[in-house]
């Protein structure tokens, strides 16, 4: 008689053999009793495993359950939505920090024009060059700033040009030009236009606050007098 | 069980959600047999269940049944690795546990009897791994190679659990047997 074949009964059961190994058994339990034997215990054992009260199934409230899970979206986060949320996050907080940011800045820039404007009033600084004619308060800026500021003297509309000064704002030069309305005095701020340049319209401490842009220039503009007035200086500057 | 396959689709995840459900009963019953209590076998299904639909993505087609019981697995293993490492530490050892017991008569095999009361008492005895062959081929019908995809076990582990998870039940379903009849 050939050697049992008892670890290949198994395999042999569920149909798994290679021929080579499917033939041998076959031959085998042909004339050995015992694997034969073995053989028929292991198919009473395979048909009781698969009765069906070994079958566990899902109660009905798990069912319900799992039902409504799946067919509910909202209690599902995925991992794309994960990543869209936090892309989306990112941009918020970029953009809040962008704006805080640009915000903080144009709120440094103004404070320095008021400071500016109020240091010009107070420590007698208002003017380096002194002189309502506009041919003499532009080539005195010449040489001393990278670009050449736009001189008018608004004299025809109420708004002489009194003279005109170097000033710091936000730590670049910048050229500042002086002209009174009615006993007011304006300050007109240039400095060549940023990448940041925006336009404002605000009210600090009192003072009325413009600014605009305008080729490759920037304008800041503050004065004591009142909203109308200051825009029809502006007005006429832009002219 | 029929063995539903789906391809790439635009609706692709409202059918998977659909047909998901359909597997329930035979996720819970690899959950329920692996873990051995209904609550923990629901408890795993249901996480099984939310990760398989977190992660639909990952479905690349192909039989869905058995991607849901292999997430059913993972989070049963994971489980016992949680609570009850020693669990898994029990198993035996596949290199060397072999089929040694003498071969006994043929009026032995032909006497024996298998009642389902007794194997599913029985089946809980035996080591996980070959539980979870078992319960695959059987319960399931997968074949040797569709449950080496599944557990991540070589084809020839997958055999060999099944041969040995078979003699083990018929060994203690025999020596169970004979302990009643002596008491009697």
């Amino acid at each position: 008689m050939s050697q049992h074949v008892r670890k290949l009964l198994s395999a042999y059961l569920d149909g798994e053999l290679p021929v080579s190994e499917f033939v041998l058994v076959e031959t085998h339990i042909e004339s050995c009793l015992e694997c034969k034997a073995e053989l028929q215990a292991l198919q009473k054992l395979k048909s009781t495993l698969q009765n069906p009260k070994l079958y566990h199934k899902a109660s009905p409230e798990l069912h319900k359950r799992m039902q409504e899970k799946c067919e509910s979206r909202r209690e599902i986060i995925s991992p794309r939505f994960f990543s869209f949320a936090a892309a989306l996050a990112v941009v918020c907080v970029s953009l809040f920090l962008g704006y805080q940011y640009r915000g903080g800045t144009q709120d440094t820039l103004t404070q320095a024009i008021v400071d500016s404007h109020l240091r010009s009033l107070t420590a007698g600084h208002l003017f380096d060059v002194e002189s309502t004619d506009q041919h003499t308060v532009k080539p005195w800026f010449s040489g001393k700033l990278d670009f050449a500021p736009i001189v008018k003297d608004l004299a025809s509309v109420g708004f002489p040009l009194v003279g005109g000064r170097l000033d710091i704002l936000d730590g670049v030069i910048v050229a500042a030009l002086i002209y009174k309305r009615n006993g007011h005095i304006i300050n007109l701020y240039q400095r060549p236009r940023s990448v940041r340049s925006m336009p404002v319209s605000r009210t600090i401490k009192g003072y009325n606050l413009e600014i605009w842009t305008e080729s490759d220039l920037e304008f800041f503009v503050i004065s004591d007098l009142n909203s109308t007035e200051l825009n029809t200086f502006i007005e006429s500057f832009k002219k | 069980m029929g063995r539903p396959t789906m391809g790439r689709s635009k609706s692709r995840s409202v059918v998977l959600r659909q047909q998901l459900t359909q597997h329930l009963d035979a996720a819970f019953n690899l959950a329920y047999w692996l873990v051995e209590n209904k609550q923990d076998g629901e408890d795993l299904v249901q996480e099984a269940f939310m990760k398989a639909l977190l992660y639909e993505e990952s479905y690349q087609g192909g039989d869905l049944r058995a991607w849901i019981l292999t997430i059913v697995r993972n989070c049963v293993y994971s489980h016992y690795h949680r609570r009850e490492k020693s669990k898994l530490e029990d198993s035996y050892d596949e290199s060397t546990s072999e089929l040694t017991s003498p071969i006994p008569n043929p009026e032995h095999f032909v006497a024996m009897k298998f009642e389902w009361e007794h194997v599913q008492t029985v089946l809980l005895e035996i080591p996980l791994e070959y539980r979870e062959a078992l319960l695959l081929h059987e319960m399931e019908g997968y074949s040797y190679k569709e449950i080496s995809e599944i557990t991540g076990a070589p084809i020839g582990t997958v055999m060999s659990r099944l041969s040995r998870a078979r003699s083990l039940l018929s060994q203690q379903l025999q020596s169970r047997k004979t302990d009643s009849g002596a008491k009697q």
